[in-house]
């Protein structure tokens, strides 16, 4: 049919009218397709660019959350030549890594030299970032690590927010008297501290142990080590959960074997700074063992949690709080754009 | 259909045929997309149940170190090689542990490698491979991790006496120490040791707790005695180049050639005092690593020192000089 067409037109044209008309509709149809593809291939580009920002974004963001950087000490180091940053925290009794736990000597080594550390090691340098971690409390301050404010000609934004534990001050707990009720354990007097060293012998008053499951009451004592190093760097004090002690009864007393006391001292509504009563237990000694006492009536319904807890020199006395104590759940929020 | 039963013509056919490539393109996408996804989330699950394992393995390798030591507590019988017996029955605890992620699809496996020392005696090393596979993903992790004897709500209890004094009465828990009656005298005396008779009713720490008075010169603090006598109360365990570690002790060793640990055995409390002149204020060393060391040399006496009395009893030990520069005490006059 197709070779008659061009064979046997009597008229001696070439082309059959429907021929040329299919043509013609081929050729639109090709050149439409031809602009479809090159409107597809510039999209798919633009895809493949924004893949490559959100991939760089998120492994940017996981290796700053899941390792604490090379070498693991980093932020010791005064010459950051070969560091790459991390911020995972390290477990100091087990040596392993805790990811997504940010450790805040990390953090502010890193808000130092935020462009050094991060534009060509952990980002490519074309790119802009910035980085703030928002504690899931409102009522704490957010840690602002990075924060320049975008570019108006930026053609890409890039953020992603990762949930992670982080504490925005570097604070240490030398006690941790836990709450009977979250712990039935305690409800034994084994569970409650050690024998400490009032045993009621050379004047000194017994310190029996508290027996919350009979409502007797008595004493839950602990010890602690402290240097002079460290109370000259730390501001320690006597923290409650809740503030406010129900117990009227309850009381507590720093001392040590060597030198004992019977002086209590009641809970107060708010952190108790006990810098002074360390020092005059330690005297000249560089390191001492000391003992945090403390009494309670024995009604299982009034107990409360106590920490014995270093800030760093100078915490305003408006940060010492309970929540500083552990870490807390946070947003780790990096945007990078170019 | 046209009369010569054609469906449809050959420029029909070459215009419909980019709309067939595309509906392929489009169905291949589509079927990718899934693939994609499905592999994430396998990922995913791969990497959590890792995770997991990773957590799990020292709480499991803690309640395996505990649950051992209380065998051989209760049976008096040391293990014949304590890293391989402790490696099977973890191996065995791990393998059911790892049975549970099967219902999801997930073959995960965890190899324990070795269970042996760690440079803190405080610490048992082990080292692991855990390999979890979903599909066609695979993720394999080698760990070395170290777990603690040391936790205050499920303390691991010393071995060591109970092995030793099986056969010669047996030492007994009261409380958290042993309680030896005359199964320590016994012991001693079978050795040829003197005045064994030191030790009857003697007491030490059940649990093994690791000391505060650490620099240990603290003990004796500005020539007090009240550090040391707190460390005996609470039954506190030491560092010593010369006690036995955690998994040797569980072999029955008082000595071995790892960085170990020591503690004091103390004499029953007393009303009156041997004089220091006579050949009962000197007996074999308090350290439990001195008591049962069945080597000849191995055992070596110290002199007796009060660290305490109430007006009705006088609380001593029996101390050699090494041990009492090491712990900051005064030495024997």
């Amino acid at each position: 049919m197709f070779k008659n067409s061009f064979t046997e037109e009597i008229k001696g044209m070439v082309f059959s009218v429907d021929l040329m008309l299919a043509l013609i509709i081929i050729t639109v149809i090709l050149g439409i397709s031809a602009d479809a593809m090159d409107i597809a291939s510039s999209k798919m580009e633009e895809y493949s660019h924004a893949s490559s920002m959100e991939r760089i974004t998120c492994e940017s963001a996981d290796m700053l959350i899941e390792t604490p950087g090379s070498p693991e000490n980093w932020e010791e180091l005064r010459d950051l030549n070969g560091v790459t940053p991390g911020l995972a925290e390290i477990n100091p009794d087990t040596g392993e890594i805790q990811p997504k736990t940010l450790n805040i000597r990390k953090i502010n080594r890193l808000k130092e030299y935020y462009d050094e550390l991060i534009n060509g090691r952990v980002l490519p340098p074309y790119c802009n970032s910035t980085l703030v971690i928002y504690p899931v409390d409102e009522s704490l301050e957010p840690i602002i690590v990075d924060n320049n404010s975008v570019e108006s000609d930026s053609t890409e934004i890039m953020v992603v927010n990762r949930t992670v534990l982080c504490n925005s001050i570097n604070t240490s707990v030398l006690v941790f008297i836990k709450d009977v009720k979250d712990d039935s354990y305690l409800l034994e007097p084994e569970g409650l501290g050690e024998k400490c060293p009032h045993d009621g012998v050379n004047g000194s008053s017994k310190h029996s142990k508290v027996d919350y499951r009979n409502r007797k009451p008595g004493w839950i004592c602990c010890y602690f080590r402290v240097t002079q190093d460290i109370l000259n760097s730390t501001d320690f004090y006597i923290i409650t959960e809740p503030a406010s002690v129900d117990d009227q009864a309850a009381c507590w007393m720093i001392d040590r074997p060597e030198n004992i006391t019977e002086n209590t001292n009641s809970f107060k509504n708010s952190p108790i700074p006990v810098n002074g009563r360390l020092k005059e237990c330690m005297g000249n000694e560089s390191t001492a063992v000391l003992w945090l006492h403390v009494f309670s009536s024995g009604n299982p319904d009034q107990t409360f949690n106590t920490y014995l807890a270093g800030f760093p020199k100078g915490t305003p006395p408006e940060k010492v709080k309970v929540q500083y104590l552990n870490p807390q759940p946070c947003y780790f929020v990096l945007k990078v754009w170019v | 259909m046209d009369n010569k039963g054609y469906v449809m013509g050959l420029f029909s056919f070459i215009l419909i045929l980019p709309v067939f490539l595309m509906i392929m393109i489009a169905v291949n996408m589509v079927a990718g997309g899934a693939d994609i996804q499905q592999t994430r989330l396998n990922s995913h699950e791969v990497f959590s149940v890792a995770d997991d394992l990773e957590t799990n393995i020292p709480l499991i390798g803690r309640e395996v170190l505990r649950d051992k030591s209380e065998e051989v507590i209760r049976t008096g019988n040391p293990l014949s090689d304590s890293r391989k017996e402790i490696k099977d029955e973890f191996q065995d605890r791990m393998n059911k542990w790892c049975l549970k992620y099967a219902s999801g699809g997930i073959r995960a496996e965890c190899k324990i490698l070795t269970v042996d020392n760690s440079p803190d005696p405080f610490k048992v090393e082990v080292k692991s491979s855990i390999n979890v596979e979903k599909g066609t993903l695979k993720h394999q992790v080698n760990l070395s991790q170290n777990i603690s004897l040391i936790n205050e709500s499920y303390p691991i209890p010393d071995p060591l006496p109970f092995v030793k004094c099986k056969g010669y009465g047996g030492a007994t828990i009261r409380g958290n120490r042993i309680y030896y009656a005359s199964s320590l005298v016994n012991y001693l005396k079978s050795r040829g040791i003197n005045n064994s008779k030191a030790y009857e009713n003697a007491t030490s720490s059940l649990y093994i707790k690791k000391c505060p008075y650490n620099p240990y010169t603290l003990h004796g603090n500005g020539g007090s005695l009240v550090n040391l006598k707190n460390c005996i109360d609470n039954g506190f365990y030491h560092e010593s180049s010369d006690g036995a570690c955690f998994l040797c002790r569980l072999e029955g060793k008082s000595v071995c050639p790892h960085y170990g640990m020591e503690t004091f055995i103390v004499p029953a409390p007393s009303v009156t005092l041997p004089s220091s002149n006579n050949s009962s204020a000197h007996a074999v060393s308090a350290l439990d690593h001195v008591i049962f060391d069945d080597t000849d040399p191995g055992t070596y006496f110290g002199h007796i020192m009060v660290y305490f009395n109430n007006d009705t009893h006088y609380f001593y030990l029996y101390l050699d000089d090494s041990h009492r520069e090491k712990y900051g005490l005064p030495p024997h006059d």
